[in-house]
């Protein structure tokens, strides 16, 4: 295998992106997405870890390597990008905005597969912004209403998530004297700054209520875009807190306890919410939600319990990976969806879909599933207060995202038909579905398969197949329709009041004026005159005058001396 | 050889100004050839005197104008910082107002105090003593009225009038600070740590008071409220010359004129210990915000950027007045940063005004797609100042950040959060507009702006990209930065 130096894994989009600006090469740029971030992949799958590598010019000095546990984030998160690339270029085939978005899309892929192997706080952060802002053009991409509110909440959740981040990096890094990313699990890290950083992760993580963007940003942005948005970026949050909590090291019960709150409000909330989305792509977003939640949950616990971070990590990881796989592929098959009319392709296509749904929701032998259950076994060794706690909040994740499914199956089901879209972007979905079923094994995660199933495990998939049958029976029967929210939670709520901008009242009101002495309007404090200046300069020269005989005596002589010379 | 380098750096821009005023309105070529000449001519010695400087010469020129007052030139590493900065966005500059005024009227005119206004920041960059900085900040003052007046309309006059009346004002606090300075201290000759010697102990009200009046000085050409109020107005002068004087020339003049009487004159020790740091530092924070509040309610575009720049400027004096090495590092490296941030914004917003008369935010939709190239080097530099990384904003804000809390401030990491908000809020907006909007019908017919005026501000973003992404090289404004810190900090 060829060995790629790691400078190359985030450089490879860039590349694609410079060679774009030659408009003549822009069909070939096209065909070449989808490969680039097959570097990162050949990094990640080889037998050797490779050499890490020290950049001193690049911004504060720059580290790249690639540590244990983020090989299996750059396994998923370069076969999502790779995938869901492949889709995009054949869905925007015909596109005007296509330059733009790939553009975006690339400067996307760059920096989420850079941060995760950048060592140093600059440069990690660096593809941290890069991913965050320009998912905002992938956000924006389809240009109507509904992109441009979401793109409006993303932005303002990502830019205070990346100033949060900002703040709280230089805190820790000058408090630790050191500019590597490790060093912010170092105990002279104060306080407020894992806050703050946490503050900037957990915004991209979809924790509860920092989550607003996240539904509407994966319901407006297009299919594929969505996948990554949600199956790698996501995860790139996760990382984030992996890497700057002390995990393992100490314990931080606050911490621990918000998290753990933060996550039981995820739980609950994401099914009671995503239920009444009217849209398959928002109610996917509100599986990622509580799906997130649950990773949440596992961190909280490891906070709270050092010693079980051995344990409960690599249960995070298997979730994670899972989660990314699944949950793409669920994104790419809504373009497949849509593209077949309704009738036997389309219940076939659905048929399909229902691979990686039941995975999410834990079916006995799915991925979903060994996840879960490694997440279970590794709570096990908790105190006896928690362990109650845990199940539940388990079942509950398990049974929200199962009646998600199915409501996102359904309403897929029902979704009209598109012809505009190409029959051919199932290829890269069929290709994400056998990695649903693959994809642990590639990413070299191999959780004890040989767990036996037992009828608990089955509990929460039924309870929502009876509830959801429930719900059929008495809405059909009783001739109730359910009206679909408003996107956005209580955001969607709040309207704009326009007003009437008095333009011309405006203009003449002077407001070039930048002294804000104009209720006086006295002529001598009109900047016209600079009449504070030469104010100023009339109090200086009175000081002038009052101190100059005080210093007059010794004052010539020193000049004297000078010109003798 | 190198001794004269100096002048012969200050004589490019100096001696071309009476040069361009001599050649006939419509020798344009002629005109041209000078200007561009000079520019080279002059950015060639300018590395020529980096390297004498490097290698630890530092050339040192004095002619006595009258016992006790010499005209003081000479280069050290801050000076250097200054020329490099004024020599490259001159050249810059300078191809782009040649083809922004391609036919326009009074060309001689402007590119004659074009030339004296750079001749006069070189002067300032190399100025040895008080007295000299002096007289080329005058100087500066009287060789941009011309241009801020330039386009000769009743608006024009009443910003220069405007500009006129602060300027000659805070000159005037100047002078009244230096000559009572060199009452107090002698010849006062920049030197790192200050020139003061045991004066504080001695003289500390008179010191304090001199402070507040060179600083009151400066400050107005650093934009530092309340003195701010003529640089919103000076954006109806011509997009050069609005480049020129936000990004290199008068701001820049003021904010290096801070740099070096906290540093030089008074040293950074003496200004903590009068008491002088914190209030120095709480005005830079002030305008800091209170640029960017009036940035936000501004409709025209260049009235946005010019609030932006009497906000950006500020992290010049907050760097230099907190005390603490790596805030200066921060400071200084922005003097750099800001001046091609700034010049990429204003040449752009330049390029949209000429191409498609579009000057205020609302009108902006669509511009990524009818000016693609422009509008990326508008976005890089408007990411840019909201500190976006790998691009040069970011890295004066890290520095900036380290050193509020190396000097035990840890509210300026408040402070560069809420800049840096407030900085996205009134950007993005704008970038919104240019790349997700559709452009109003009919309005692909703009004219061809020809290569003189595309290329200026691709070639300044491009420097914002090399200057964030290759900050640890040596000779980057960072390498450099932390090189002159070096000398003050001891």
């Amino acid at each position: 295998m060829i060995d790629f130096p790691l400078w190359f894994i985030p450089s490879a989009p860039m590349v694609l992106v410079l060679a774009f600006c030659i408009t003549g090469l822009r069909p070939y740029i096209s065909v070449l997405v989808p490969l680039a971030p097959l570097p990162a992949l050949m990094v990640a799958l080889a037998d050797t870890a490779p050499m890490p590598l020290r950049l001193d010019w690049l911004l504060l000095g720059t580290d790249f390597a690639v540590t244990q546990i983020a090989i299996p984030f750059l396994v998923f998160t370069a076969l999502l990008w790779g995938f869901a690339g492949w889709q995009l270029m054949r869905m925007l085939a015909d596109d005007p905005a296509k330059n733009r978005t790939t553009v975006w899309f690339l400067f996307a892929m760059s920096g989420n597969l850079g941060l995760l192997i950048a060592q140093d706080i600059a440069a990690f952060y660096t593809f941290f912004a890069m991913m965050s802002v320009a998912s905002w053009g992938l956000i924006l991409h389809g240009g109507g209403a509904a992109q441009t509110f979401a793109g409006r909440v993303y932005i303002v959740f990502a830019i205070v998530g990346e100033v949060a981040l900002f703040a709280g990096l230089a805190i820790g890094s000058f408090a630790a004297g050191d500019l590597a990313l490790s060093a912010m699990t170092n105990e002279a890290v104060p306080m407020i700054a894992t806050v703050l950083v946490s503050l900037g992760f957990l915004i991209k993580l979809g924790a509860v209520p920092l989550h607003l963007w996240l539904p509407l940003a994966h319901a407006a942005a297009p299919a594929p875009a969505s996948a990554v948005l949600s199956g790698a970026m996501l995860k790139a949050g996760l990382f984030g807190l992996i890497t700057v909590l002390p995990l393992g090291q100490t314990a931080l019960p606050d911490f621990a306890a918000a998290f753990a709150a933060m996550a039981l409000a995820g739980l609950i909330l994401a099914p009671v919410l995503g239920l009444v989305q009217g849209d398959p792509k928002s109610v996917l977003a509100y599986s990622s939600i509580g799906q997130m939640s649950l990773i949440l949950l596992g961190l909280s616990v490891a906070l709270a319990i050092p010693e079980m971070w051995s344990l409960i990590s690599p249960a995070l990881v298997t979730l994670a990976v899972h989660h990314a796989f699944a949950k793409a592929a669920l994104f790419l098959g809504v373009p497949v969806v849509w593209s077949v009319e309704r009738g036997a392709m389309r219940i076939a296509v659905l048929a399909l879909l229902a691979l990686p749904a039941f995975a999410l929701a834990g079916l006995p032998g799915t991925s979903g599933w060994l996840a879960k259950d490694a997440l279970k076994v590794a709570l096990e060794g908790a105190s006896v207060g928690w362990t109650i706690w845990l199940g539940a909040a388990l079942f509950l994740a398990s049974f929200g995202t199962a009646l998600l499914m199915v409501r996102a199956l359904y309403l897929l089901a029902k979704a009209a038909y598109k012809p505009e879209i190409a029959r051919d972007t199932a290829l890269p979905w069929l290709m994400m579905t056998t990695l649903v079923v693959f994809g642990l094994g590639i990413a070299n995660i191999a959780p004890d398969a040989a767990k036996i199933t037992s009828m608990i495990d089955l509990l929460p998939l039924a309870t929502a197949g009876i509830f959801a049958v429930l719900c059929y029976v008495v809405f059909h029967y009783a001739g109730l329709r359910l009206e679909p929210a408003a996107s956005g939670e209580f955001l969607g709520l709040v309207r704009g009041v326009s007003r009437v901008v008095p333009t011309q009242k405006r203009k003449t009101r002077k407001r070039a004026h930048p002294l804000v002495f104009r209720r006086f309007d006295a002529g001598l404090l009109r900047p016209e005159h600079g009449a504070l200046a030469i104010l100023s300069m009339a109090v200086a020269l009175a000081l002038f005058t009052v101190l100059i005989p005080a210093t007059a005596p010794d004052a010539p002589s020193p000049p004297e001396i000078e010109y003798v010379k | 050889m190198s001794q004269f380098l100096p002048i012969a750096i200050l004589m490019t821009s100096l001696g071309a100004a009476p040069i361009i005023l001599m050649i006939p309105e419509n020798a344009s070529r002629l005109r041209t050839t000078v200007n561009l000449t000079a520019a080279t001519l002059k950015l060639m010695l300018v590395v020529w005197l980096t390297i004498v400087v490097v290698q630890g010469g530092s050339p040192d020129l004095r002619f006595t104008v009258a016992p006790g007052l010499d005209l003081h030139l000479k280069a050290d590493a801050l000076s250097i910082l200054f020329l490099a900065l004024s020599a490259i966005l001159w050249l810059i500059t300078t191809i782009y107002a040649i083809g922004y005024l391609e036919n326009g009227a009074d060309r001689g005119r402007f590119f004659g105090f074009f030339s004296l206004c750079v001749a006069s920041t070189v002067g300032i960059a190399m100025a040895g003593n008080l007295f000299t900085f002096l007289i080329f900040f005058e100087l500066l003052t009287l060789a941009t009225y011309p241009l801020v007046v330039h386009r000769g309309t009743a608006e024009a006059h009443r910003a220069g009038k405007i500009y006129l009346a602060y300027t000659l004002g805070g000159g005037l606090a100047l002078t009244v600070g230096t000559i009572w300075l060199y009452a107090l201290a002698g010849d006062v000759t920049f030197t790192p740590q200050g020139v003061l010697g045991d004066l504080p102990q001695t003289e500390s009200i008179a010191l304090i008071a001199i402070f507040v009046l060179l600083i009151a000085g400066v400050g107005v050409k650093a934009a530092l409220v309340p003195l701010h109020g003529w640089l919103p107005l000076s954006m109806v002068a011509p997009a050069p010359v609005s480049a020129l004087l936000h990004a290199v020339a008068v701001v820049k003049a003021g904010a290096f004129g801070i740099m070096r009487i906290v540093y030089d004159v008074y040293g950074i020790e003496n200004v903590q210990e009068l008491g002088l740091a914190t209030p120095l530092a709480l005005l830079a924070a002030l305008t800091i915000i209170w640029g960017s509040v009036c940035a936000l309610t501004q409709d025209d575009l260049k009235k946005r950027l010019a609030y932006s720049t009497v906000s950006q400027v500020s992290y010049i004096t907050l760097g230099i007045a907190l005390v603490s090495p790596l805030a200066a590092i921060g400071g200084l490296t922005h003097l750099i940063h800001q001046g091609i941030m700034k010049i990429t914004l204003f040449l752009a917003a330049g390029n949209f005004a000429e191409g498609h008369k579009v000057k205020t935010v609302s009108a902006m939709n669509g511009m990524g797609r009818l000016m693609p190239i422009s509008m990326m080097a508008f976005t890089i530099g408007a990411l840019g100042m909201i500190g976006v990384p790998p691009l040069a904003g970011f890295l004066s804000k890290w520095y900036l950040g380290a050193g509020g809390l190396e000097a035990g401030q840890p509210a300026v990491i408040a402070l560069l959060a809420g800049s840096s908000l407030l900085n996205a809020a009134y950007f993005l907006p704008i970038l919104y507009r240019a790349w997700f909007l559709e452009p109003p019908t009919g309005a692909t017919a703009g004219r061809n702006l020809g290569w003189m005026l595309v290329l200026p501000p691709a070639v300044t973003a491009a420097l914002i990209v090399a200057a964030g992404l290759f900050a640890n090289a040596p000779f980057s404004p960072l390498g450099w930065t932390r090189f002159i810190v070096s000398l003050e900090y001891l």
